[in-house]
Parts: structure tokens; C-alpha cells; sequence
């Protein structure tokens, strides 16, 4: 067997083991429920849930098999990019695996290939769930044939590869580089750079088209072949649909091209300096220690009014705890920062708004709702950590409670992520309503809610941070639910915001506001100091 | 069977292993000692081809570990110090997993992982139905035993391979390990538990900070050492003075 070639039998037990992995969580099995994979079900059955509404809205506008399938492409590649943005780093360069896998017979290329067919598996799983009504729906499009829903089926089959390709083409090429804590760092924030990207793809996009088009897309347009997902769509249209060829065989042949080349270079070319990627990201590095003055800073918190606020010294080490995975751990990082960066995209959005209408009220409270809920996205990815055995010190310590972990933890997310969010978000909105920088003062009932609402994880359930081990979806799954909840409360307090401001009454109802969330803050901190600490039982903590 | 010269690992400014130089026969058990940080695992990596050495050549198996790793691979087998496994994977599935990347037909795997369960009191219903991580760390270190044994290789190397396992499954593997080289298997074995070094080991190969600073039999290094033991051999040669002290001082301090 030459060296070079695919091992088969090698491919075919790793795909089984990824799979197995993949549909697994580790906590669920800890608990004895049984190997049903319920996180992903759960988040299959959301995307099933928006793929029908998403095809019931565009089917009522009566749109041609090319624009249908531009929007269709364009949702599809904005969440299988964004999930296979946020999996990638775990699936391609999981640290752990390194003493289970590196020190057997595999050659970097069988592995590669395996762990990418791993990504387009989820990806297939995820994009089928999103498109299995608008497939069937797409046959109520002007112009579609009977065959459409096989060809769709096989373009977003060609996505997924293409997305996958993509991901495992730049990780591999920076990889050449890059030694672990630069690559670590490189992934997190080239993660954030993609997510802004996909989900301005998502929203700019369609707007843009909109300004150039109206409702129907013309395939002969020349930015199209700057948009992916037009070139998936020109393969339905081209295959299933009753534009003429001319027009959309060069987009559906660059998609089907890019694709094939990206494959190959992933595969074929970047698998040797991936086997050697993750022989170097086994090492770590010693750097030169830092001057003992700045090492005393990294550890100390200085400033008078943050030592006030964290005064209990539980608390304050749970705030140093955070602060340091937030900015040193790789898992946390990338799970992190790209699930922020749609905190951002408000803000933009309305500067594209603001161009085509003038500014709108809305665009504060938008992002104030938005803004609402990252506490507990970060929360939720902070409560997840490899290190997850490392929380038993919070059973073995004498702590009768979570509370003041927890409230370091939230603290230290407020403090880190909010704070400079809010600052961010406030200055471009600032900008975008030179003349009536009064909409800001929207956004304040919903600022003084936030706080309030970031202690929802620690009442509806008993917090410790780190403590459970990350699985495939876990993290999407959990996050939903909870996301679901503040963004209802959150909703409450903007249109709220929004009616009080109409009627003139916005300082009242900050005032009213003011009085009941004390009296709900207090409330919820007396359930979550009263809340006795449960114990670990061996596999991680069970609640 | 294992032939390295001066060999050496660094990582950026920190020198992990220092042009050594070490010949193992087939069929000898070594044991490979040092203290936390001396660079026995990163010898150890090097010489299945985990880790690319900064400089100098290793041999294992008349295949060179640089050019040639994925042979290497194929005749050694390796219990990591962290025994890591996929934890939601059973233990069969994970045993069998390792067969298959190993080239075992699947009926040949069935049959040896049922002889190491029988061997490691692990039933066939507790491997096939129980996931690993719901396994106690002796029964899990008990598959990662098995998984570096299943494809029956040349040469094996054990860090610490003891970890969690009870004094019956403690001995059954010493003698395994004593019965495996006896059949010619060359065992590289890397421990802390000195004791159980000098009972089963031939040769003994003591690392100080990335340098081979003791290497021969245990008789041999006490007669040159002038020590009674492997213990007060191991002390001289890598521990700071007065420990005995230090730690009667250190007692009385936490004591106040």
C-alpha cells in the first residue's frame, strides 16, 4: 500500500468512531439517558421548524427557481458556515485526541479526509433539516420542473462540501505557519471574522440585491460570481428551472469548479502540512516569562469601584477565572467570541438602513434586544469547558452555594463583553443619527434590564462555570432555549421602551423600571444564594 | 530494536530533551526514570512518532522515526500517561476502532479483545454496553492497556501504566509486562513508582533535565552510586539537597 494513498478501512472505522462522537453527549451518557443524540435532534427539529417558515414566506411572493434558490443558498450557507465555523476548530484540531490518534498508523491524508466528511455529514445534516420543506416548496416556484427538489438536494449537498473545503483549506494553510498559541488565537478571531461575515452575508446581501434588483434577480449580473450561494442556485436554476442556459451555466460551472478545486487543495495538497499541524499543536511552547510588573497586573484588579463590586473574594476569584479563560483557553475562545460577533451586526445593518431611509428608532432597540441576550450566550459557553473535572474543586471547597461563582462569572462577562459591546454599539449608532442622538436614550430602559436578566442561568438552574463537558450541538441546543426566554423578556422592555417613548413617557417608565427590577434583582439573588450546592457524582456534574 | 543518537527536542526557548544517546536490544525491559519535567515523554513521543525531534536521529525497528513514522507506528504500542480515550465511544467500539486502524480483521479483534477482558476482568456486557466514560479510571486504564497490545507489537511503551489500577490488576500487568519481554518484545516502561522498576526492570535509564545521567542495571547503579536502593540511586542523582529537611521544615510551617 503506497503511503500516500486513503486508507479505506482505516476511513471507514474513523467515520463510524466521528459519527458515534458526533451524536453522542458526554454528559447525557454520564446521566444514564441513553445515547440519544437530543441536542442535535432538538436543533435539526428549530432548523426544520425555520426552513418551513422561511419557504412558506418566500413561496407567497411568487419568486423564479433562481431567486428562490438564492435565498434558500443564502440562509443554507449563512448556517452551515456559521456551524461549521464555530465545530470546525474542535472536529479538525482537538487536542485531546492527539494521544488516542498520533501515535497510531494513520497517514495525515486518511485522517484529514475523515474528519472532513465528518464536517460535511453535519453540515448535510444540518442544511437538510433547513431545506427539506423549501425543497418540496420550491416546486410552487415560477418555472420549476419536476425533478427540482433532486437537484436542490444535490446543490446543497455540493455546499456543504464547499463550505467544508473551504474551512478545512484556510485552517490548513495557516497551520503551515502558525505554532499553537498563535494558531489558537488565529482560529478564534479568523472564527469571529467568518461569523461577521456569514451573517452579514445574510442580512447585507439580500438588502443589497434588493436596492440593485428588486424581487428578481437577473443570473447575467456580474457581483453574482462574488456570491457563493448564487452559484449553487444557478445549478437548480440551470438544472430545474426555465431560464436560459446561457445565463447560468457559467455560475452553476464556478460553483461546481471552485468546489472540485477547493476539494482537491484541502485534501490532496494540505494534508501533509496538516499531519505535521497537529504533531506541532501537541507542543507547547515556553515563552520568555513576562517583567514581574506586568505578570502582577495581568492577576490584579486595580481599579477602586470594580474591587467595590467585587468585594466578596469568592466572587472576585470567579471574575479572575473567567476573565482568564475568556482570553487564554482555546475551547472557550472559539466558542466564544464567533457567537458574539452577531452583537455587532445590528449596528451595521442599520447604517445600511440609515443610507437607504434615513435613521430609524428601531436600530437602538434592536441592538439593545440583541445586546440583552449575550450575557447569557457567554454564560452558557463558559458553563462548558474541556477542563470540566477541574470544577469538582466547587464540591471539594466548602461552599454552601453556586452565588458567588456564579455572580463572578457574570460579572466578569458584563464587565469584559458588555461594557466595550455597548460602548461599540452606542458609538455607531452615535454616528449613524448625527441629528437625533436622542434614539439613544431608547435603548436605556433595555440597558437597565440587562444586568437582570444575565442572572436568568443561575436562577432556572444551578450555575458553576467549566463544569460540563462540550458535546456536538450541546452548546446550540442549550443556548436556544434559554435564548428563547430572554429574548421575550428583552422584547417586553423594548416595545415597552418603544411605547412609553411614543407617548412621551420614557422617563416614567425608566423610573418604574427602576423600582421593579431591584425588586427582581433581589428576588432572583435570594433564589440563587438560598439554592444549596448540588455535588459532583464522578462524571462531571449532575443536576 | 531502538537506536537513538543525539537526539533532542526543544520547544521555543526550553531545551525538553538533550542530544541523547541510548541503544535497546529486542527483548529487553527498561525502565525509563526522571522526574517531573526530565523529558521521558517527550523521548517517549519522539520514538513513536508523535513529536518531530528539533535534532539527531531514532531509530525504532530498523525504521527511522523521522522519515518513516507511519511504520514505527505499525510496531509499536504506546499507553499515554493521560489515558485518553473517545469517552463516548463503549469499550468495545473503542477496541474495536483501534483493530481496524491496525488492519485486525474484525473476527481476529473479537477474539483478542475477549482474551484481554478475560485477562483484565473486564466482561464482554460491561465493554459492549457501558460507555468509557462511564468507567472507573482502572477499568478505562485496563482498555488503553488493551488498545496499545490488541495488534500484538514489537516494541511498547508504558507511561505509567499503573495509574489506577487495583494491586490485582497491578500485578497481572507487571507480570504480563515480564512475561511480554520474555517472549522478545522490547518494553520501554516509564514510571515514578521506583519499586516497581527495580522488581521488573533489566535495565534502568535515569533523565535529569533532558539528559541521560544514569544507565545500567540496578546493581550497577547502586555500586556506582554507592546507594542501597534504586530509591536513594534516583535521589542522589536528580533531587535537591537536604529534602529531608526541607520537608520536616516545610511540615512545621503549615502546621503554626
Amino acid at each position: 500500500m503506497k503511503e500516500t494513498t486513503i486508507d479505506r478501512q482505516q476511513l471507514t472505522a474513523l467515520l463510524k468512531c466521528y459519527f458515534r462522537l458526533s451524536t453522542r453527549g458526554r454528559v447525557a451518557q454520564a446521566m444514564g439517558r441513553g445515547g440519544k443524540p437530543r441536542s442535535l435532534l432538538f436543533v435539526l427539529g428549530l432548523y426544520v421548524f425555520i426552513g418551513l417558515m422561511n419557504g412558506v414566506m418566500l413561496l407567497t411572493v411568487q419568486l423564479d427557481v433562481f431567486t428562490y434558490t438564492v435565498m434558500l443558498h443564502s440562509m443554507t450557507f449563512f448556517v452551515v458556515g456559521m456551524a461549521l465555523t464555530a465545530e470546525s476548530g474542535d472536529i479538525l484540531f482537538n487536542v485531546n485526541e492527539s494521544d488516542v490518534l498520533l501515535h497510531r498508523p494513520i497517514h495525515s491524508r486518511t485522517l484529514l479526509l475523515a474528519k472532513s466528511l465528518n464536517l460535511i455529514a453535519f453540515a448535510l445534516l444540518l442544511a437538510g433539516a433547513l431545506n427539506l420543506f423549501p425543497m418540496f416548496f420550491g416546486l410552487g416556484a415560477s418555472g420549476a420542473q419536476l425533478w427540482f427538489p433532486i437537484v436542490h438536494l444535490f446543490s446543497i449537498t455540493l455546499l456543504c462540501v464547499f463550505c467544508a473545503a473551504l474551512v478545512v483549506c484556510t485552517y490548513g494553510l495557516v497551520i503551515r505557519f502558525l505554532d499553537r498559541e498563535k494558531f489558537d488565537n488565529f482560529a478564534a478571531w479568523s472564527q469571529v471574522g467568518m461569523s461577521i461575515l456569514f451573517i452579514v452575508g445574510y442580512q447585507v446581501v439580500p438588502r443589497l440585491l434588493q436596492r440593485f434588483e428588486g424581487l428578481t434577480l437577473e443570473p447575467y449580473a456580474r457581483y453574482l460570481f462574488a456570491l457563493p450561494p448564487a452559484w449553487f442556485a444557478g445549478i437548480d436554476s440551470w438544472a430545474a428551472g426555465d431560464r436560459p442556459v446561457a445565463g447560468l451555466l457559467p455560475l452553476a460551472a464556478g460553483g461546481l469548479l471552485v468546489t472540485a478545486a477547493l476539494a482537491y487543495v484541502a485534501i490532496g495538497r494540505l494534508a501533509p502540512s496538516y499531519g505535521e499541524g497537529l504533531t506541532r499543536l501537541s507542543e507547547s511552547k515556553s515563552r520568555a516569562p513576562k517583567p514581574a510588573r506586568l505578570r502582577k497586573r495581568a492577576t490584579s484588579i486595580r481599579n477602586p469601584l470594580l474591587r467595590w463590586w467585587l468585594r466578596d473574594p469568592i466572587e472576585r476569584w470567579s471574575f479572575r477565572l473567567a476573565a482568564v479563560y475568556m482570553r487564554r483557553d482555546r475551547d472557550i475562545k472559539l466558542r466564544l467570541y464567533p457567537s458574539l460577533s452577531i452583537f455587532l451586526v445590528f449596528p451595521l445593518i442599520g447604517l445600511l438602513d440609515r443610507k437607504r431611509g434615513g435613521f430609524s428608532v428601531f436600530v437602538p432597540l434592536m441592538t439593545v434586544w440583541i445586546l440583552g441576550t449575550m450575557p447569557m450566550s457567554a454564560l452558557e459557553t463558559l458553563r462548558m469547558s474541556s477542563h470540566y473535572a477541574a470544577a469538582d474543586i466547587f464540591a471539594i471547597a466548602p461552599l454552601s452555594s453556586a452565588a458567588p461563582v456564579f455572580h463572578g462569572v457574570r460579572k466578569a462577562i458584563l464587565y469584559y463583553l458588555l461594557l466595550p459591546a455597548i460602548c461599540v454599539a452606542g458609538a455607531l449608532i452615535g454616528y449613524l443619527a448625527p441629528g437625533g442622538r436622542a434614539g439613544l436614550w431608547l435603548a436605556v430602559p433595555g440597558l437597565i434590564a440587562i444586568p437582570t436578566i444575565s442572572l436568568l442561568p443561575g436562577w432556572m438552574d444551578e450555575y458553576l462555570p467549566l463544569s460540563r463537558p462540550p458535546a456536538q450541538g450541546e452548546q446550540s441546543s442549550r443556548n436556544m432555549g434559554l435564548l428563547f426566554v430572554t429574548m421575550i423578556v428583552m422584547l417586553a422592555v423594548v416595545v415597552g421602551s418603544y411605547l412609553a417613548w411614543s407617548a412621551g413617557l420614557l422617563w416614567v417608565l425608566v423610573i418604574v423600571e427602576l423600582a421593579v427590577v431591584t425588586l427582581v434583582h433581589r428576588a432572583f439573588g435570594r433564589v440563587i444564594r438560598n439554592r444549596q450546592l448540588e455535588r459532583a457524582t464522578g462524571n462531571g456534574w449532575l443536576q | 530494536m531502538i537506536k537513538i543518537r543525539h537526539l533532542s527536542k526543544e520547544f521555543g526557548r526550553q531545551v525538553a530533551v538533550r542530544e541523547i544517546d541510548l541503544d535497546i536490544p529486542a527483548g529487553q525491559l527498561v525502565g525509563l526514570l526522571g522526574p517531573n519535567g526530565a523529558g521521558k515523554s517527550t523521548t517517549i513521543k519522539m520514538l513513536i512518532g508523535m513529536l518531530m525531534p528539533t535534532s539527531g536521529t531514532a531509530e525504532v525497528g530498523g525504521f527511522d522515526v523521522i522519515n518513516d513514522p507511519l511504520s514505527v507506528k505499525r510496531i509499536t504500542g504506546y499507553v499515554p500517561e493521560t489515558g485518553a480515550v473517545f469517552e463516548s465511544l463503549t469499550g468495545w467500539e473503542y477496541l474495536q476502532l483501534v483493530a481496524a486502524l491496525y488492519h485486525i480483521p474484525e473476527h481476529e479483534a473479537t477474539q483478542r479483545i475477549e482474551r484481554f477482558g478475560q485477562f483484565f476482568d473486564l466482561t464482554t456486557d460491561t465493554l459492549q454496553e457501558k460507555q468509557l466514560a462511564a468507567y472507573s479510571k482502572g477499568m478505562r486504564q485496563k482498555v488503553v492497556i488493551t488498545s496499545a497490545l490488541l495488534h500484538n507489537p514489537q516494541v511498547v511503551f508504558f507511561d505509567e501504566p499503573l495509574n489506577g489500577l487495583d494491586a490485582n490488576a497491578a500485578l497481572s500487568l507487571k507480570t504480563l509486562i515480564t512475561s511480554l519481554a520474555h517472549e522478545g518484545k522490547t518494553i520501554v516502561y516509564c514510571s515514578h513508582i521506583l519499586d516497581v522498576v527495580e522488581r521488573i526492570c533489566e535495565r534502568v535509564v535515569i533523565i535529569h533535565k533532558g539528559s541521560i545521567v544514569a544507565d545500567g542495571t540496578v546493581a550497577q547503579l547502586m555500586e556506582q552510586t554507592g546507594q542501597q536502593s534504586l530509591e536513594h540511586v534516583f535521589n542522589k542523582l536528580t533531587a535537591t539537597e537536604n529534602l529531608l529537611a526541607r520537608a520536616e521544615e516545610f511540615a512545621r510551617a503549615l502546621a503554626k
